[in-house]
């Protein structure tokens, strides 16, 4: 009972938080804001130490069979953990900015954003799934639109029209699989359930409908063009970059509902799926090397991590897949820290060239290589931006690799070619980083810049702490990530590989 | 004590943390103390796990310890796989030469870098090196020991970036880094196909099914289907393997990192570069060698890209005019050298070469680095000369230094050398007599190129006249003690490995080795007489190259040679232009490609489906943002998909009602 009271509690507290913050003074939003956040990570650790087994259902429009089912358990309570660490972090480094102590609406908007991305995490019944989806849009894209740089307009069209006209597909997908399937409610089981009856071309329809709007939203080449201007408009401090990786939420659908209740479909065409997927995330990669603007970069770098997700999640076996899954939740923390290293750039460029708040002045800031050398004077900078950059590109003994190892790993089980096309990222992701890298930090320097403020070692010394821990000592991790696995495998998803493997 | 082996890697490690939090607040000194004194703890428990290994047997050959789950599924039975260690003979030879010579680097060092305002910086990295390459010794599966694999790839971009101010510096590092994960990326795929023949990637599990096979006769078509895999996998899997040995080990295709590696300080060069984390392919190939002792064609190509590379190395060496460099591209053909001795099957071999060869090159690395520290950082040899009047100890180390490496008899590199030399020639792998008798050849080749270009590099360095312009004086002795222990080691370790034909107890390192890695099987046996022969020819080599060194650059006067440039002599000096075929045939095209791509993408979003998005957005643009498209874009969204939510409803209502 108290289990799934607070379980509720954590879902709603933040968006209700941020609807009371805006009677406070502006200048303390943010940092009460982080003050909830911490709350919420609080709640979160509870769940996952109390590990409630059963689902907490309501009926919410029974007519319809819709229902009111939240469950947080394996991959999802990981995903839901790591967007309630991440949140307050992002928050507490915005309350420490000057431009966003003078910010309005940003700290409630970040934390209507979180009520989301947990509902996401938490639902187990479809219609609920789509609300949360869809509803999470709103406040990301009046981030975007209300605090993002000049050239928002074109970005946020653009991420608008992908992502809801791709949210229709879905819907279409939803209804269409409970309507033919015959299923009571549009809980996850029942739909399972329904679509296995359905003849498998009206499956494979279906699936088209998910795959669709979770291509969008992982994102996945060719529907990924959202993605680079989405990052490269919004507000420079990168906590609405953060809010934005943490919503790369494509990966997750795909594992925890499109395959789990269309296996036949996603089995049979696993080859050109994963091909597309090895293809992103080398793409990916490979352009971030030539890209100019910061964002821009780890924009793409963000693309080339959810290539190798969509990669894991397609490959059907259990190594992939949970690979996948950490993979997702630990560049949540390390892409998104990545995105207040280029906030604290920002705020240093913007000083040592003294520019105002112009935009041409903004993207001048913006440009790698602009400003070189910083190492010599910002030293514990360097280091920390560069153990953080390791952890994205999969260096071994830390978070990022044993994500992109199992799922290359998983990948080569399934189909070696696509996992040897996706393997081509170690190489393309360390050039494009470390390029980065040596154009900032190392070189002659250009300017003299401060080193880490206390503040900012508050803002990077606990994703410091998570990506060398979770690196190394990955069991909590992986036996969350684990239940999931076996709940696929109950629900015969491996099996269906291996058979389609012999055939 | 033994027990508590996989506690080696921890020293070093706290002692990088350690400097990396406090180093600043340290006097000069001390960090160096500090940083030397966890790697000679280090060093002592490498001492008591290798007392226990020399009791081990062919049966109780390990000792493991495991800690907590690393990686899903992949541990065996589809158990996670665990963070563990193993400490066997080989390792724990590995790890002996890690950690006292790392020992004694770390001690020049503490000369060596006086002054830098990095000093703590320094050692930090130094001692994350040597935990790192502790790491990949010990690991007891293939992912853990690839973390220290790539984690000594980091501290190698570290510190070779460690003046990282200079542009040249900076893209050394990220070249070395990148080119690596060339190899790494190759090491992973024969990860991941081993997993899928095995099962598991624990190194153990891997091999011990394999041992059961190892006595077949490897004759023609081998069936293994028996126990579950094809010949194929195996062959494909060390072929993977050996592409990720070579990005570490700089055997072609990935040498070009090596020699740029140079920037960084030349202790540096010397303990990573030289002596321990370039020999970690030899090192993967040894420890993997139940798998490839059962894949004659992989194993050829091991032997015949290091003995490619000896040559090319060696080639490279004859005209380079910087005195690290030199040694650079001797250390690619030594270690073209080792792969021979691996890929011919006799493992033993190759590590006894990683032994010896640390002992000398990291001599003759830091003799560079006294020497370039008594000439004003100077490093050009045109413009050294003469240095062994004024340079008297590190005159004498260097000379003992280039003769072991040479191949002087009585010299450790004479012994390792003969051991390589004859195993090529009796090979099951080399592909018979003729394949054997080619890659001996090729291997007495290069052993008279080794000698005739280590003869030039001692011969500018130290003899005639000084030809620069500093005040050249000997370094002191923190810096001398060290030079002289691995001159003492340079001389002395090649009696562990004693030929054959002195007897069947006169080689001690080899029954040691076999416990863990046993010979292929398959070598033909030599007589005596041909035995001997064998090492007449190679003695007959180095004097050859010796002389012919002499000859050019003593007797017919420096001057003379080393003006006038050759086409041979451009070639050599540019490598062959091997780094310029690259950048050529892969790096720009792929820069190019990439910029293209940004371009096309960047456009793309003008394009296509995101057409749509600017005219609507264009049509908003000047009304603001809460008036613009979006809103009317997504208002339509919401609308469409209510209305498609309530014309479902409408249908279930329907449903119920008729």
């Amino acid at each position: 009972m108290i289990y799934s009271t607070l379980l509720n509690v954590f879902i709603f507290l933040p968006l209700v938080a941020g609807v009371l913050l805006l009677a406070l003074p502006k200048a303390a939003r943010a940092r009460i804001g982080a003050l909830v956040g911490l709350v919420n990570l609080g709640l979160g650790a509870y769940l996952w130490v109390a590990s409630g087994k059963t689902p907490f259902i309501a009926e919410w429009l029974p007519q319809f069979g819709i229902q009111y089912a939240v469950q947080l358990k394996g991959a999802s309570l990981l995903l839901a953990l790591v967007t309630s660490l991440m949140v307050p972090i992002g928050l507490y480094y915005l309350s420490t900015r000057e431009d966003g102590r003078k910010f309005g609406g940003f700290a409630s908007l970040t934390l209507a954003m979180t009520t989301g991305l947990l509902g996401i995490f938490a639902a187990r019944d479809l219609m609920l799934f789509y609300v949360f989806f869809e509803a999470t849009l709103l406040p990301s894209l009046f981030l975007l639109g209300r605090y993002g740089r000049a050239a928002r307009v074109p970005a946020l069209t653009t991420m608008a029209l992908y992502t809801v006209l791709s949210g229709l597909l879905m819907l279409a997908a939803i209804i269409g699989t409970k309507l033919l399937g015959g299923s009571p409610t549009f809980l996850l089981e029942d739909l399972q359930k329904g679509a296995a009856t359905l003849p498998f071309g009206t499956q494979a329809w279906l699936f088209a409908g998910f795959l669709v709007a979770f291509a969008v939203k992982t994102p996945l080449f060719p529907l990924h063009n959202w993605l680079p201007e989405f990052h490269a408009q919004n507000h420079s401090s990168g906590v609405a970059d953060l809010m934005g990786t943490l919503y790369k939420v494509g990966g997750y659908g795909l594992f925890a509902f499109a395959i789990p209740i269309f296996p036949a479909v996603a089995a049979s065409w696993q080859l050109p799926l994963m091909l597309l997927s090895a293809f992103t995330a080398v793409y990916g990669a490979w352009i971030a090397f030539a890209s100019k603007d910061f964002k821009r970069l780890l924009a793409y770098s963000g693309l080339s991590h959810m290539g190798l997700v969509a990669l894991g999640v397609f490959s059907l076996n259990p190594v992939g897949m949970a690979g996948a899954m950490y993979l997702l939740a630990f560049q949540g923390v390390y892409s998104s820290a990545l995105f207040l290293i280029v906030g604290m750039l920002e705020t240093r460029f913007k000083a040592a060239l003294e520019l105002g708040d112009g935009e041409r002045a903004q993207d001048e800031v913006m440009t790698v290589g602009r400003i070189r050398g910083i190492a010599a004077s910002a030293p514990a900078f360097a280091g920390v931006a560069l153990t953080v950059w390791f952890a994205s590109i999969g260096v071994p003994g830390l978070a990022g690799f044993i994500g992109e190892f199992s799922v290359l790993l998983g990948a080569y089980q399934s189909q070696p070619w696509a996992a040897a096309l996706g393997t081509a990222t170690v190489i393309a992701s360390a050039a494009f980083a470390l390029y980065a890298y040596q154009r900032t930090w190392y070189e002659k320097p250009t300017h003299s810049v401060p080193d880490l403020q206390l503040r900012e070692w508050l803002v990077l010394a606990p994703v410091l702490v998570v990506i060398v821990l979770f690196g190394v000592y990955s069991s909590p991790a992986l036996k969350l990530i684990d239940s999931s696995i076996q709940d696929l495998n109950r629900a015969g998803i491996f099996r269906i590989q291996s058979a389609e493997v012999q055939r | 004590m033994e027990n508590y082996f996989y506690l080696m890697p921890l020293f070093p490690l706290l002692g990088w943390l350690f400097l990396i939090a406090f180093g600043k607040r340290l006097q000069e000194p001390t960090a160096g103390y500090i940083a030397t004194f966890t790697v000679v703890i280090s060093f002592f428990l490498a001492i008591f796990g290798f007392v226990a290994m020399r009791g081990a047997t062919e049966q109780a050959n390990r000792i493991t310890q495991t800690f907590w789950d690393f990686l899903p599924y992949i541990g065996g039975d589809g158990n996670n796989l665990k963070l563990g260690f193993e400490l066997n003979p080989l390792s724990s030879l590995m790890t002996l030469i890690i950690t006292g010579v790392g020992a004694l680097i770390h001690l020049f060092s503490i000369g060596y870098m006086h002054g830098d305002k990095g000093f703590s910086r320094f050692f930090a990295y130094l001692n994350f090196f040597v935990g790192m390459m502790l790491i990949l010794v010990l690991g007891d599966s293939l992912p853990v020991l690839f973390i220290g694999w790539e984690g000594v790839g980091v501290a190698s971009f570290l510190l070779i970036g460690f003046w990282y101010t200079d542009f040249a510096n900076s893209n050394a590092a990220r070249k070395a880094f990148v080119v690596n994960r060339i190899g790494d990326a190759f090491l992973m795929l024969g990860m991941f196909l081993l997993f899928k023949t095995f099962g598991t990637l624990n190194i153990h599990d891997i091999l011990e099914p394999l041992t059961k096979i190892a006595q077949v006769p490897l004759v023609g078509e081998v069936s293994l289907s028996p126990i579950g895999f094809g010949t194929p996998a195996l062959e494909l899997a060390c072929v993977f393997l050996l592409l990720g040995a070579a990005g570490k080990s700089a055997q072609l295709p990935l040498s070009t990192w090596l020699p740029d590696a140079m920037a960084g300080p030349t202790p540096v060069s010397a303990l990573i570069h030289a002596a321990t984390m370039v020999t970690a392919g030899v090192y993967l190939v040894a420890r993997m060698s139940g798998l490839f002792s059962l894949a004659p064609s992989a194993s050829s190509w091991v032997a015949w890209i290091g003995a490619m590379t000896a040559v090319y190395g060696a080639l490279s060496a004859l005209a380079q005019t910087d005195i690290k460099k030199i040694l650079a591209f001797s250390t690619i053909s030594q270690l073209g050298y080792m792969f021979i001795a691996v890929g011919s099957g006799a493992y033993w071999a190759g590590i006894f070469h990683v032994l010896t060869h640390a002992f000398f090159k990291a001599l003759l690395f830091l003799s560079s680095g006294s020497v370039i520290h008594a000439v004003d950082n100077e490093q050009d040899v045109r413009k050294m000369g003469g240095l062994a009047k004024k340079m008297p100890i590190t005159h004498a180390v260097s000379l003992i230094g280039v003769l072991a490496i040479a191949g002087v008899p009585l010299l450790s590199g004479f012994f390792s050398k003969d051991a390589i030399l004859e195993s090529a020639f009796r090979s099951p792998f080399a592909g018979g007599e003729t394949g054997g008798f080619l890659l001996w050849g090729t291997g007495v080749l290069v052993a008279a190129l080794t000698a005739g270009y280590m003869t030039r590099w001692y011969l500018l360095v130290f003899q005639g006249e000084y030809r620069g312009d500093a005040h050249p004086h000997e370094s002191n002795s923190l810096m001398t003690t060290p030079l002289i222990v691995l001159a003492a080691l340079s001389v002395l370790a090649g009696y562990i490995g004693l030929p054959h034909v002195l007897g069947d107890k006169a080689n001690l390192l080899e029954p040691f080795l076999e416990k863990i890695s046993p010979n292929a099987s398959g070598f033909t046996k030599l007589s005596t007489g041909l035995e001997w022969g064998l090492i007449a020819v190679s003695i007959l080599a180095s004097g050859i190259g010796i002389y012919l060194a002499w000859y050019f650059y003593s007797k017919k006067g420096v001057k003379d040679v080393i003006e006038v440039p050759t086409t041979f002599g451009a070639a050599s000096r540019n490598a062959l232009y091997l780094d310029a075929t690259y950048d050529y045939a892969i790096s720009s095209p792929a820069r190019f490609l990439s910029q293209g791509l940004e371009a096309m993408d960047d456009g793309g979003i003008r394009a296509g489906v995101g057409l749509a998005a600017e005219q609507v957005g264009e049509a908003g643009s000047s009304l603001g943002v809460w008036q613009s498209g979006f809103v009317r874009s997504y208002g339509i969204g919401i609308f469409v998909g209510t209305a498609a939510l309530l014309g479902y409803l409408i249908v279930q209502l329907l449903r119920g009602a008729l």
